[in-house]
């Protein structure tokens, strides 16, 4: 916190005691270099026009950071080559390099200290002229970005297959592509008091709910954290229910999933420099839903969907419904089952709570390890891991054999829906213990605990249990399954209530039996 | 610091809720010691010898299930029951077992006694098979190795559920039991169990049903008459139909197949309040066995058939309703408790002498049999000479 | 703050739950042995008229609960006396309630584990639930409805194989008395125990919605009472009256080829849910009442303090699951008449002359 303070107090010094430029080029470049002394990838490049030795140039930049090809054909060969003397006032050399010589889409005179600073340092350039207290910002971002791929956090096999990249004018671009409408707006900010992150807010205007987006404002203005690396940081600084292991802001690293969240009414918000975009206001209802579905077949898509929500609740309750009958309420098993989980435990010194308890741990160790090593490494990370450690474990009796399949059973369900990974494993514990303490009683209060928290929580307003419990109509056709096309003709209610209407007729249909 | 405090305090707490709690319902499947079958007997002094049969798993790849007997003596059910803690060690569990089999002599002296602590207790089921011994005990007939399946009890649970393709015997849940115990107008009866021999070996046989006035045993029922009981209380659900008759001009038996049988009851009142009883048995069967040339492929024919054969089985009740009446005189068919049903207000008063009344009720028997297949053949096998 | 409020249908759903919570437990009545599904039909019959009455006492005065409507109809120190009498009731009422479900844990399930610990874990939930307040009641209600459905109809349909329905005759085979004295005691445990619902239901939405609920959760929630009191019947015969836990061991003697047996856990399930629902909203009631009583800002300060309380007294009420048969079914009707029907015509009338009175004021001072 000081430190910060001291920094920043710094900078604001240094504004004070010469806060413009003066005439004297050299001066000036040394005010530049005074400024970002230490920092050798400023560059610092002087030239003058052939035919008019007085317009001595400076151009500044970072190395690395400018599109250097462009710098050297559209900025520095123009000025060098042209003939100056020619019909140009010599007094306004600085505006008529601005107009006449220097080909660049976006250049702009100033001498704004700030403006300055923060332009060169992403990545414009500075030129500097004899004789003015000026300088010409010309845009001339380059460097190295990553190429648009397919993002792995979802990967589909039917649907587009671009994904976000670090920067945002690409994401933003990509979101532009997909919505060619004059009221998808786009509302720039700076948060991160030292490293001055571009975020931007994205939205319809007409669909997006101006309570949620006054909400949001609200909570970005009392961001005041020094950095911002990535959206993990906002997401976790305007989030509702801090405390809960549910995500309450949704991301998505593909563009076609955050423009369908902008029609839903739902408003975006994308940080520089990370390719995962954040959507407001979230309900459980989106963990269960891919990009995918929407492309796919209805009936095949509704399947998939039900698989998943089926899914997660399984991987939360399997082992504390297992821990529970196979320690509780043994009457519950068919004599048979009964017959061979108990030659499956003979011998075996473990409790089943504990045996449990410790393969889920290993699980999630396993699959740790995997995700942090490069690929080779992780597949022998996988092999040993489940291979070999699972077979090994149940030959030397140190758990049964019916706690490892609920384990990788479980294990796989989770996965799933990335999304609700977090909640899921520490679901999953905490059912587990409840289980241990009262069998299925247990795992059933635990259930209307998660239940009765899931219903207090609220992501901007919205309930976050919204739609589940609905299978009607407009609110319930698209979250256990996925209603066809031609019936999903208004928005779900409370998010796209400024403009329900989706689709003004059933045409789809009407066609396809005309 | 604070939250510090309660971080340590709530964990205390979890820690204690872990340690202190997880022993009271917490038991590992393989602590448990799972009875498969119980055998009550009397034993001396008004001693119950109880024995059970539980279930021993050997651990490991070719994992191998077989049972061992337990037996212990006890004042009471429950002594018994619980003495065997001296004996094995672990609890008994009782929710997988199947089947109670019970000595002639407890039966005789009274059932209650067995029956009440095992319906009570929440640890045992009341779902399971009822049993009684036609040998002199019961602990013989379970500890008979079984046939084909490794544990005894659980082939004996076997074989009374496939009884419904036999009804040579009657099925009884123990809770069953005492739902006819304490209805008014019926008495129980039991399926009964003796060993025989096969191959060298004895097994246990289900065949034919124990009769019992109230909960005291009273006589045996064989395989035929339990069949023709079944036949009026409707509960046959498939057998055979066997016809001998030499007279009727048959070289060989006749076999049918019982698909569907519907028994009618139906206890009409006179003025003089003389209550009288309709039975309609109205059976489907297959023909399954016929020797000889009978030509069922007429109608004529088919019909003599399934008259003969209804007549037969009309002379079976009859006949089996008049020993029961004469040598039991308790009404294991449950004409009180219809008329119970259909005309309470009779009922009331004649409910005290029911069991006299009972012995010379007259029954009339309407019995129809009809034939509606031949099995795969269409026509009988001739010998072509 | 902004107004809770719950819709009809949730309002319709937690009223369903709040009826089958204990009756599901204990069954309906213990007077008229295979008739007792005549008695559940007569008291619901027997019931109907109070609910208008409730009713209507709700819908005179929208958005109030039943504590603040005794103050506006009768001024502070008797409305106080009222506020008290029916503070005890639903304080009572949920004791008895979280007893019931302790019991039926520790006979069927858990002997070993002691009462208190299984009633406190309940306790716990409902606080939880009740400082959530009656809108996620509500909505857990709602939502959790169409599973007790699911639960209820598939282990109805898995029984039919061991039905039998001559177990239903005689149909009023001792005469119609014992129906009577069954009905009556229908009538109290679990319909007219609804008046309690009078201290939950102030956020209804429309005037006409009290009506409503009653009306359509008493009949559904009805229907499903006697279903589930003629299945016992029909599977247990006349001994079912002799069970504590009728419902349970019906459901324990299913068994479908050898897979599906001893399914009974499930319907403890809706036990539970059910028991959650109806004790959180006795609890909910009284401590709103208390607050009221004591002029609080908000009740959620005192659920806890009252929850415990609550557990204490549910403790200690009974001393053997004789005694709670025992006065469930014999003298609970008896003492719950004057909370059911006594004080609640008392009310009505009152509310209806000050309602009268105020509207001819109004006309007047125009």
């Amino acid at each position: 916190m000081i430190r910060k303070k001291n920094l920043l107090d710094h900078d604001q010094s240094l504004e004070q005691e010469n806060s413009s430029l003066v005439k004297s080029l050299e001066a000036n470049i040394e005010f530049f270099q005074k400024i970002f002394h230490d920092n050798e990838t400023l560059i610092a490049r002087k030239f003058q026009n052939k035919y008019l030795p007085e317009a001595k140039c400076c151009v500044l930049y970072f190395d690395g950071m400018v599109d250097t090809q462009k710098l050297n054909e559209k900025v520095i060969q123009p000025i060098l080559n042209t003939n100056l003397n020619e019909g140009l006032s010599i007094q306004h050399l600085l505006e008529e390099l601005e107009f006449k010589v220097i080909v660049s889409d976006k250049i702009k005179a100033s001498n704004d200290l700030n403006e300055m600073m923060s332009s060169i340092m992403t990545g414009d350039t500075i030129l500097l002229l004899q004789g003015f207290d000026k300088c010409l910002l010309i845009s001339s971002k380059g460097g190295p970005t990553r190429a648009i791929v397919e993002p792995d956090s979802a990967r589909v096999i039917r649907g587009p297959k671009e994904g976000f990249t670090e920067s945002i004018i690409t994401n933003l671009t990509l979101i532009r592509r997909k919505i060619n409408n004059q009221n998808l707006k786009f509302k720039f900010r700076e948060l991160g008091e030292i490293t001055h992150t571009k975020i931007c807010i994205c939205y319809i205007e007409g669909l997006a709910l101006e309570e949620i987006m006054a909400e949001l404002e609200k909570r970005l203005d009392a961001i005041k954290i020094d950095a911002i690396l990535d959206s993990g940081y906002i997401q976790e600084l305007i989030r509702d229910a801090p405390f809960s292991p549910y995500e309450t802001v949704g991301y998505s690293e593909r563009p076609d999933a955050i423009a369908a969240k902008l029609l839903e009414g739902r408003i975006a918000i994308v940080v520089d420099g990370s390719p995962f975009v954040l959507t407001v206001p979230y309900v459980l209802a989106e963990a269960f839903q891919a990009s995918e579905d929407y492309y796919n077949n209805f009936i095949f898509a509704s399947f998939n969907r039900l698989l998943r929500s089926v899914g997660i609740f399984i991987a939360t309750g399997l082992p504390a419904i297992y821990l529970a009958i196979v320690t509780y309420h043994q009457e519950m098993l068919p004599t048979p089952l009964l017959l061979s989980i108990t030659s499956s435990r003979q011998g075996v010194p473990f409790p089943t709570a504990l045996s449990l308890f410790l393969m889920l741990l290993v699980f999630d160790v396993i699959r740790e390890a995997a995700t942090r090593m490069p690929t080779p490494i992780g597949q022998a990370v996988n092999i040993v891991g489940t291979l070999v450690l699972g077979q090994a474990i149940v030959e030397a009796k140190i758990v049964s054999a019916p706690v490892i399949i609920i384990t990788a059973f479980s294990g796989i369900m989770k996965l799933l829906s990335p999304t609700t990974l977090g909640s899921v494993i520490v679901l999953r514990l905490f059912f587990l213990i409840m289980a241990s303490l009262m069998g299925i009683y247990g795992y059933i209060f635990g259930m209307i605990m998660a239940t009765i928290h899931l219903m207090n929580v609220r992501s901007f307003g919205v309930p976050y249990m919204l739609g589940l419990t609905s299978f009607k109509n407009h609110n319930g056709q698209d979250i256990w399954i996925r209603a066809p096309w031609w019936s999903m003709t208004l928005r779900p209610k409370i998010i796209g209530v400024r403009n329900l209407v989706r689709q003004s007729t059933k045409i789809g249909k009407g066609s396809k039996m005309g | 610091m604070k939250s510090i405090k309660y971080l340590i305090l709530s964990n205390m707490i979890f820690l204690n809720m872990f340690f202190l709690t997880g022993c009271w319902n917490y038991r590992e499947v393989e602590k448990l010691a799972v009875v498969a079958g119980v055998a009550i007997d009397k034993g001396k002094n008004n001693q119950f010898i109880v024995t059970t049969e539980v279930i021993q798993i050997s651990g490991g790849r070719e994992s191998k299930t077989t049972s061992t007997y337990i037996t212990m003596e006890g004042k009471s059910i429950f002594d018994a029951v619980r003495n065997q803690i001296s004996f094995a060690g672990k609890k008994l569990y009782w929710s997988h077992t199947k089947v109670v089999i019970v000595s002639k002599e407890i039966a005789r002296h009274n059932m209650l006694s067995v029956i009440d602590w095992y319906n009570r207790d929440s640890e045992t089921r009341s779902d399971v098979n009822l049993l009684v011994s036609r040998e002199k005990t019961a602990k013989k007939v379970l500890e008979q190795r079984a046939l084909l399946e490794d544990i005894n009890s659980f082939e004996l649970a076997d074989t009374l559920k496939n009884q419904i393709s036999l009804s040579k015997a009657p099925i009884k849940e123990l809770w069953g039991f005492i739902n006819d115990l304490e209805a008014q107008g019926i008495v129980n009866i039991v399926p009964a169990v003796h060993l025989k021999k096969n191959k060298n070996m004895y097994s246990p046989q289900i065949m034919g049903a124990a009769v019992f006035d109230n909960a005291k045993l009273i006589g045996f029922l064989n395989s035929e008459e339990t069949q023709e009981v079944l036949f009026v209380k409707d509960e046959v659900k498939g057998g055979l139909l066997i016809d001998r008759d030499k007279t009727n001009g048959l070289k060989a038996p006749i076999s049918m197949e019982i698909f569907k049988n519907k028994t009618k009851i139906e206890p009409v009142v006179s003025r003089n309040n003389e209550i009288k009883f309709n039975i309609k048995v109205d059976t489907r069967v297959d023909i399954d066995e016929i020797v000889g040339n009978v030509k069922y492929a007429n109608e004529k024919v088919l019909k003599k058939l399934s008259n003969n054969e209804a007549k037969n089985l009309k002379n079976r009740i009859e006949h089996c309703i008049k020993k029961v009446q004469s040598e039991y005189g308790v009404d294991i068919f449950g004409f009180g408790a219809k008329l119970r049903e259909d005309n309470p207000k009779v009922w009331k008063k004649v409910a005290s002498s029911w069991n006299d009344r009972f012995k010379n009720v007259s029954v009339n028997v309407s019995t129809k049999v009809n034939i509606k297949g031949s099995g795969l053949f269409s026509e009988p096998i001739k010998m072509g000479d | 703050m902004r107004r809770e409020q719950i819709t009809d249908k949730q309002a319709i759903c937690l009223i369903i739950i709040f009826y089958i919570g204990s009756s599901f437990i204990l069954g309906v009545d213990g007077e008229s042995k295979n008739d007792a599904w005549i008695s559940g039909i007569l008291g619901m019959f027997m019931a109907a008229p109070m609910l208008f009455m409730y009713a209507r006492i709700l819908s005179l005065f929208p958005e109030k609960s039943m504590f603040d409507i005794f103050e506006l109809v009768f001024g502070k120190t008797i409305g106080k006396a009222f506020i008290l009498i029916y503070i005890w009731y639903s304080f009572h009422l949920g004791a008895l309630v979280i007893r019931n479900y302790g019991e039926f844990i520790n006979t069927v399930a858990m002997p070993e584990t002691p009462i208190f610990i299984t009633m406190l874990v309940l306790t716990v939930v409902c606080m939880l639930a009740v400082r959530s307040g009656i809108e996620v009641i509500g909505r857990i209600s709602a939502s959790v409805l169409p599973i007790l459905f699911f639960i209820i109809t598939t282990v109805i349909l898995m029984s039919i194989p061991k039905m039998n329905f001559h177990f239903i005759k005689p149909i009023l085979g001792d005469g119609i008395l014992p129906v009577v004295k069954g009905g009556f005691s229908a009538f109290s445990f679990p319909f007219a125990e609804s008046v309690v619902l009078m201290g939950g239901f102030f956020s209804l939405k429309t005037k006409k919605s009290p009506y409503k609920v009653y009306l359509i959760g008493t009949v559904i929630a009805g229907i499903l009472i006697i279903i589930i009191t003629l299945r016992s019947i029909v599977i247990l015969g006349e001994t079912f009256t002799k069970f504590y836990f009728p419902t349970y061991v019906a459901v324990s003697m299913i068994s479908l080829g050898d897979f599906i047996q001893r399914i009974e856990l499930t319907v403890s399930v809706v036990f539970v849910f059910g028991v959650f629902i109806k004790s959180s909203m006795c609890l909910l009631v009284s401590s709103k009442g208390i607050a009221k009583l004591f002029n609080l800002q908000d009740y959620r300060s005192i659920v806890i303090q009252v929850g415990i309380l609550m557990l204490y007294f549910s403790y200690t009420v009974y001393d053997s699951i004789m005694e709670m048969k025992g006065w469930a079914f014999i003298v609970y009707p008896y003492y719950a008449f004057p909370f059911q029907v006594i004080f609640p015509l008392i009310i009505f009338m009152a509310a209806e002359i000050k309602v009268r009175r105020n509207k001819k004021g109004d006309e007047n001072s125009i």
